[in-house]
């Protein structure tokens, strides 16, 4: 088996996965899912390939809507993670792209004085600019912003509150 | 149709053999059902595990994760009994009408 296979292999069962958390399935029940279909999926490949053995799956979604009825009272953690992680990501690298326009804009207003400032759209951010004898020196503090972004994606997506409302649902009641 | 008749043919060729999700797949293949895809075949195997008509153990495998079988349950098997006779019933009446209507366009 190639490379290429077990790439192919790994992103079709890792789809399925993504699908089975949304739905709200438990951890312990994924990894048994997720280990059924690999084990699928390679004897698949050994027979058809891997192309045929993942296009024979369909969509994963759809297949996880057939093993698991949706549990609307189970956080979505791993969908969370990674909508959270790829939310971050891209905050952090616009703010970085925003550090460097406002380098660009210190030297060209005098290349040869010192510069601190923010960007205006980034609350807590620090940029410096500093000429040096060979060059210069540009540093860039992006702000609680990215970070900020990336908790309200992972909270919007993994919807933590039904734990908490499951919990609740679950204390037997006092004694009278 | 075929998805609604899925199940019954997944417990006969399970009550048959015990078996993993590609295997059946390839002899529901042979049997001549290739529109049949593992993304319908694998979610009924887990169904019909989740209704308690199936069991399953994990087999070790030289080529990679261990496979899971397959077998039938005692309840499995009494599902298999009535929905074969509701089916055998159902086609017989179905093949009736058909033929019937066949001579009548016939005339």
């Amino acid at each position: 088996m190639t490379v290429r296979d077990r790439v192919r292999i790994e992103r079709a069962v890792q789809s399925y996965d993504w699908w089975l958390d949304l739905r709200g399935a438990p951890r312990r029940r994924r990894r048994e899912l997720r280990t059924e279909l690999r084990s699928n999926l390679r004897d698949a490949t050994a027979h058809v390939g891997s192309r045929a053995a993942v296009s024979g799956l369909g969509s994963t979604r759809q297949m996880a809507a057939e093993v698991v009825p949706e549990d609307p009272t189970r956080p979505r953690w791993t969908a969370g993670l990674q909508a959270g992680g790829a939310a971050l990501a891209i905050a952090v690298l616009v703010a970085l792209l925003a550090g460097l326009a406002w380098a660009d804009g210190a030297m060209s207003a005098d290349a040869n004085s010192p510069a601190r400032g923010s960007v205006a759209l980034l609350p807590g951010s620090s940029m410096e600019y500093e000429p040096l004898g060979d060059g210069f020196s540009v540093s860039t503090g992006v702000g609680w912003l990215p970070l900020a972004v990336g908790v309200l994606v992972f909270v919007a997506v993994a919807r933590p509150w039904r734990a908490l409302r499951a919990q609740t649902s679950t204390v037997p009641p006092l004694r009278q | 149709m075929l998805k609604g008749v899925l199940p019954l043919v997944l417990l006969r060729l399970v009550a048959d053999a015990e078996d993993y999700g590609y295997a059946v797949v390839l002899r529901l293949h042979e049997l001549g059902l290739a529109e049949l895809t593992e993304g319908t075949v694998y979610p009924a195997l887990t169904r019909l595990e989740a209704r308690g008509l199936m069991s399953s153990r994990l087999v070790p495998s030289s080529s990679g994760p261990a496979r899971k079988y397959y077998a039938i349950t005692p309840a499995g098997s009494e599902e298999l009994a009535r929905g074969a006779a509701a089916w055998e019933s159902l086609a017989a009446t179905v093949h009736a009408a058909l033929s019937r209507t066949a001579a009548r366009s016939d005339r």
